[in-house]
């Protein structure tokens, strides 16, 4: 498990750096290694959100990395134009969400509290305010949690959100809205 | 102030984006508005708790595995060979079956059957134009004494045609993880088998081999020593392990890293080739709890993969309530304890086991949640305790609808999860008293139990 730690450097510094695109087009040609680079710069944000979404560190190393792969396997139908950062989100969080889909249908909904999503070790060393945020955001409709999870811990702005959700801002702005007095009302 | 645009202030001073203008204006709002004041002051403090919560580093390992697999796939991309390769393996397999009007390249040609099956089931049906050759007019006779070519390639069904003319074919056999297999006798004769080969015609398994996981895993080295494994290939050509692969649940098991790699373990291997736990193997439930990487360790363990083939203790594993407290770490630690494993080798304890009213007692949710409880689960792994599961007195105790009556009610539960209770358990005297014939009998009396139920709780008692 990885270890906790303040999060100084937000994404927001570099994601709109040019490189990206050189990289992806490097790639693109078979340079493999290039991707690392990529993978890098995103692998602790996009880590970080899927992590929140399904509450397991486990899970979340494998939503990451099968998002990874697949952004590499799909390189050819990635459009330079557009931020490599949105598109990179944009699998992870449906990743993601496809997990829990799945993970809900085995399960079953209401068999479990959200607290069982945490592996013991985790749950042992996260503090009791980051417990009860986190359980509450898993308490929120799918569509208002995932946008909390942008805003707060993926540092995303609501065009960006607006882009990886494929929603209007204006729809980002009243759904973060809602999400946020939903979750004060719940942590009351 | 219109509501929307006070909310739209609030919001976007909580996010750091109003200009001075706006926050002047939002301030001199909400100071003749206490209710939104308070709005804005909680949401302002929620924001900053998340802001203040921890970023986690990912894995040290996720890079590198990453990278693995973009590695692997880009040298399965780069390793350009034209039929080469093919027609060496071709010979290889020392086998085709050449008719009147069809060369009919399954069943022998093991290695055709494999890339078969991986175009098949992994990528799209070639381009008619990408294909070379002529096709469908000649035989492959000439090709023993000579260097085979492209065109010599004869099969009457078009599909597989393409497939075997496709670039993707030619990437599929420069690759170093095809070329590695193909070579190997003990995987070649894997892929002769012929339930091996109905496995590949099965729709279910082709759609699993379309899957990442399961590509990923095919061009992992350990994987395809597995498949040199006899252990593997034995149970590969097990009817039972053929019918089980057939079944989406195990199929969603094989897509799983942590499953993949149990799955190269010999002795589950060995436990797989079973009846019973095939069977088990298609419950959900199951499933679900396999995929637990503590169970997926136990899993690995001698001792827990001989007692899990016992079709009682199977049916036990296969309850939705046992399946979630299996996945509690205290509980599989338990199971991978010799002690443990020993008592459920005992025939007493596995005759227990397989008692019907002991078996419903499993079921019971109750019972479940006293089985994840720290306490029991420690004293599971005494010895004198499981001494005592094995003394015929209590094993016929434990089969006393009475005394399952007993274990299912929350102040006896609470009971067991006492320490105080748990420890008098290990006493040597307290377990002879259990062995006692009278005692037992005594404790089987409903009365009794009602008795303790109702008005003493079991903690005093």
């Amino acid at each position: 498990m990885g270890t906790h730690e303040k999060c100084d450097t937000s994404l927001a510094d570099n994601r709109h750096e040019a490189t990206d695109a050189g990289i992806i087009l490097r790639c693109r040609k078979g340079d493999a290694e290039a991707y690392g680079t990529i993978v890098l710069k995103y692998q602790k944000p996009i880590y970080n959100i899927v992590y929140r979404m399904v509450l397991d560190t486990d899970d979340a190393a494998d939503i990451t990395q099968s998002s990874f792969i697949k952004a590499y396997e799909n390189l050819d139908r990635y459009k330079t134009e557009y931020p490599f950062y949105s598109w990179i989100h944009k699998i992870a969080v449906n990743e993601a969400l496809n997990f829990i889909k799945q993970r809900q249908r085995m399960v079953g909904l209401g068999d479990r509290d959200e607290s069982d999503y945490e592996d013991p070790e985790t749950e042992y060393t996260r503090n009791e305010l980051e417990h009860r945020i986190d359980r509450a955001i898993a308490k929120l409709a799918p569509e208002n949690g995932i946008i909390i999870i942008l805003r707060h811990f993926g540092e995303l702005s609501y065009r960006e959100i607006s882009e990886i959700l494929d929603i209007p801002e204006k729809t980002v702005k009243s759904r973060l809205f809602s999400a946020r007095q939903a979750l004060r009302s719940i942590l009351q | 102030m219109k509501k929307e645009k006070l909310v739209e202030l609030i919001q976007k001073e909580i996010d750091g984006t109003n200009s001075k203008v706006e926050s002047r204006k939002l301030f001199t709002v909400l100071e003749n508005d206490p209710e939104a004041e308070k709005l804005y002051r909680d949401l302002l403090s929620l924001a900053n708790e998340m802001k203040q919560m921890p970023r986690i580093d990912p894995p040290p390992y996720l890079f590198s595995h990453i990278m693995n697999q973009v590695r692997a796939q880009q040298a399965g991309i780069q390793n350009h060979h034209s039929f080469n390769l093919f027609k060496e393996v071709l010979m290889a397999t020392n086998k085709i079956f050449t008719g009147k009007k069809i060369a009919v390249l399954l069943g022998g040609a093991v290695v055709a059957v494999l890339a078969i099956v991986y175009f098949t089931a992994i990528y799209p049906p070639a381009d008619t134009q990408d294909a070379v050759g002529t096709i469908g007019i000649e035989r492959a006779e000439r090709y023993r004494a000579e260097q085979m070519t492209t065109e010599e390639v004869i099969l009457e069904n078009e599909h597989y045609q393409q497939i075997l003319q496709s670039d993707a074919f030619q990437k599929l056999a420069g690759s170093d993880w095809f070329r590695d297999l193909a070579r190997d006798d003990r995987a070649l004769a894997v892929f002769r088998d012929e339930h091996v080969v109905a496995i590949f015609r099965d729709e279910k398994l082709l759609s699993a081999f379309r899957d990442d996981n399961m590509l990923a895993a095919m061009r992992d080295e350990n994987l395809v020593n597995a498949f040199r494994d006899d252990n593997m290939i034995a149970a590969m050509r097990d009817q039972n392990m053929i019918s089980a692969m057939r079944d989406n649940n195990v199929l969603a098991a094989f897509r799983d890293d942590k499953m993949l790699a149990a799955f190269r373990d010999n002795n589950l291997i060995a436990a797989l080739r079973d009846e019973n736990i095939v069977s088990a193997l298609r419950d959900e439930n199951l499933i679900a709890a396999l995929r637990d990487e503590t169970m997926v360790q136990a899993l690995r363990d001698e001792n827990l993969a001989s007692v899990m083939r016992d079709d009682k203790f199977i049916s036990v594993f296969r309850d939705e309530n046992l399946v979630n407290a299996l996945r509690d770490e205290h509980l599989v630690a338990a199971l991978r304890d010799d002690a443990v494993v020993a008592a459920f080798r005992d025939p007493n304890v596995l005759a227990a086991m397989r008692d019907n009213n002991l078996v419903s007692a499993l079921r019971d949710e109750n019972i479940v949640a006293a089985l994840r409880d720290q306490n029991l689960v420690s004293a599971l792994r005494d010895n004198a305790i499981l001494a005592a599961f094995r003394d015929d007195n209590i094993v016929a105790a434990m089969r006393d609808q009475n005394l399952l009556a007993a274990l299912r009610d929350d102040n006896v539960i609470a009971a067991l999860r006492d320490e105080n209770i748990v420890a008098a358990f290990r006493d040597q005297n307290m377990l002879s008293l259990y062995r006692d014939n009278n005692f037992v009998s005594f404790m089987r009396d409903a009365n009794i139990f009602q008795v303790a139920r109702d008005q003493m709780h079991l903690q005093q008692f």
